[in-house]
């Protein structure tokens, strides 16, 4: 149900009871007055036809003086008059009076008393004593209410048909009150909140009253204009944040170009530097004989190395998406380390793997053995004395890095963990950057990593590193454990 | 490879370069156009020659020092802001491959006499190393 429909509803009820009690206590007022007036006139009645009774009872005899009452009677249509002994006297039974009544008129003063009839409205009997000799005796007049309560009825039946009448009315103009003042501007105000709540915030709404619905209107609209501006500037501010993203996004790239061009650049220098110089000797006749195919030999050996270079370069640039099948680890590393143990012995390094060999997991192997090569190659550059470079394998509890979120989950982790001289504090953040290589010239692209770290993430997972410098670093591989089975133990 | 052979007064040269290939081309080079070459290979040993040619006198002193920037031990830079801390005042020309804004206005800022990008000709090295001896 609406508000103002309630709030109608509630009022019109309160007028109601309100004037239902009003006239209740009217028709009482005006009973009890009629009450008094009909005892009154009664009164006035008795004590007129008293001294007359008493006198004709005296000089004339009992028969007289019940005459002279009857003759009285006749001229009363509404009231009825007759004598009663109050005492029992003449064998009489006297009328049932209240004692409290018997008692005023035995002290000489009328009284008058309601008799309740079952069927009718009752008779008001009133009594005016006289004393015949000894005997008290009295005048009973009696009149019968059923006029007066037809009247309280026909009152109360007026009152009701007036107060329903003017309910009626006073209901039908508060609605419309209601409807106009309250039920149509609230709608508006409505109407208004829910374009503003989708979007439209050019909308306004214009009341033309003035109470506390205009107030909120006005206050609405208010809160509309201070939207739209607090949404345009927020459209400004993004533009401006978007075009400063754009901007840093175009700064980035031009810098990782940079740092690319730069890497190339020095990579490149040397060799056709040598080959420069190797060409130009031949071709000024400097060098003869044996020593032209010397200097050939050193330009084709240089142009092997850039041919490498690139070739790392478009590995780099060109990574294509891992095609996975289940794979057995224990096997792919075992092979990874029998084509890098010739390297590793030439460098003093032991190549042990202690990888379960039940494990297998999703992955392209390929890819997975390229990451392990460079690790395992990394490994043994930094062993620069004996030493033992570890493969290991197995379940691990950890949290992605926060780029890609930081809930702690299970993954599959390989380590590669050497006994080398480690990664110096300061280079540990720029390892996984294109072109960074803390190796000798000639030993590393500084892409090998770049690279790694690239084809992993092309597997859902990540490569974290520890390091003591001194003793020894450990690559972290981390993959996601889709489709592998692992035991305990290597 | 047969090498030439300078004259006995020829100025003293030296070239640290740590790609084998490299250092010998230049040193190869360097030793036609007239100069006596002193090879080095890496920072260190390079820092550690210069110390030495300083504790036994001017008269010892090379005539010119060629560097790459990039080296293992301490870079080229490095050698330059070792020589300068010493008061020599050596000309020195820098090569590198890694020729950023950043190398050239650091190698500036120490000094040196000219810093050479890679791949260059090597007569121009030639050419702009006798420009930095004495006329003797």
């Amino acid at each position: 149900m609406k508000l103002a429909r309630k709030i109608t509803i509630a009022l019109t009820l309160l007028a109601i009871a309100v004037m239902t009690a009003l006239e209740t206590l009217e028709v009482r007022r005006e009973l009890d007055r009629s009450a008094i007036d009909m005892q009154h006139d009664h009164r006035l009645l008795g004590h007129t036809l008293a001294g007359s009774i008493a006198r004709a009872w005296q000089e004339e005899g009992e028969a007289e003086a019940l005459t002279l009452l009857e003759q009285a009677n006749r001229f009363q249509a509404q009231v009825h008059l007759r004598w009663v002994w109050l005492d029992g006297a003449q064998g009489h039974t006297a009328p049932a009076l209240s004692l409290a009544l018997l008692r005023t008129l035995r002290g000489g003063q009328d009284g008058s008393m309601v008799d309740e009839s079952p069927a009718g409205s009752g008779v008001l009997r009133s009594y005016t004593p006289v004393f015949i000799n000894t005997h008290l005796g009295a005048i009973e007049i009696s009149e019968s209410l059923d006029e007066e309560h037809q009247h309280v009825r026909s009152t109360v039946q007026n009152a009701a048909i007036a107060t329903c009448a003017i309910a009626v009315a006073f209901l039908l103009a508060a609605m419309a009150m209601g409807r106009r003042l309250v039920g149509r501007p609230v709608n508006q105000l409505v109407a208004l909140a829910h374009r503003i709540g989708e979007g439209r915030l050019e909308e306004r709404v214009h009341l033309r009253q003035n109470d506390e619905l205009q107030t909120l209107a006005t206050a609405m609209n208010r809160m509309a204009e201070l939207l739209l501006t607090a949404r345009e500037k927020i459209a400004l501010e993004t533009a401006a944040h978007l075009a400063t993203l754009e901007h840093l996004r175009h700064a980035d790239r031009l810098t990782t170009v940079g740092k690319l061009a730069s890497g190339v650049a020095h990579e490149m220098g040397t060799p056709l530097n040598v080959v420069l110089g190797r060409s130009k000797m031949i071709s000024s006749g400097e060098v003869v004989g044996d020593e032209v195919a010397e200097c050939a030999q050193i330009i084709s050996q240089q142009a092997l190395h850039m041919t490498r270079i690139i070739r790392q370069l478009l590995d780099f640039a060109r990574r294509r998406a891992p095609r996975r099948a289940p794979e057995n680890i224990a096997q792919l590393v075992t092979h990874t380390l029998t084509l890098l143990r010739p390297l590793a012995t030439k460098r003093s390094a032991t190549l042990v793997s202690e990888v379960p060999d039940s494990l297998v997991l999703e992955v392209d192997s390929g890819q997975l053995q390229q990451v392990l090569t460079n690790l395992v190659m990394n490994g043994i550059h930094a062993m620069k004395r004996p030493g033992t470079l570890r493969v290991r394998a197995g379940p691990a509890r950890a949290a992605p890095p926060t780029e890609t979120g930081s809930v702690e989950t299970e993954w599959i982790r390989l380590d590669v963990e050497d006994e080398g001289e480690g990664i110096r504090p300061e280079d540990l953040p720029h390892i996984f950057d294109p072109f960074f290589t803390t190796k000798d010239v000639g030993e590393g692209t500084g892409l090998g990593l770049s690279v790694s770290h690239g084809l992993v993430q092309d597997h859902g997972g990540w490569i974290a590193v520890r390091s003591e410098p001194g003793h020894g670093s450990c690559f972290s591989v981390y993959l996601p454990p889709g489709g592998h089975s692992c035991q305990a133990g290597s | 490879m047969k090498q030439p052979h300078p004259r006995a007064d020829a100025p003293r040269l030296l070239l640290a370069e740590d790609d084998a290939e490299m250092r010998c081309m230049l040193s190869r080079a360097l030793r036609r156009s007239g100069f006596h070459v002193t090879e080095l290979r890496d920072g260190h040993e390079t820092v550690s020659l210069l110390s030495h040619c300083v504790t036994q006198g001017p008269e010892q002193m090379p005539h010119l020092l060629i560097s790459d920037v990039r080296m293992p031990g301490c870079t080229g830079l490095e050698v330059l802001a070792h020589l300068r801390r010493s008061h020599q005042r050596l000309p020195v020309i820098l090569i590198t491959s890694f020729g950023d804004e950043q190398t050239h206005e650091e190698a500036r800022r120490l000094g040196a006499a000219q810093v050479i990008d890679k791949p260059f000709d090597l007569d121009e090295l030639c050419a702009a190393a006798w420009t930095l001896v004495p006329a003797s």
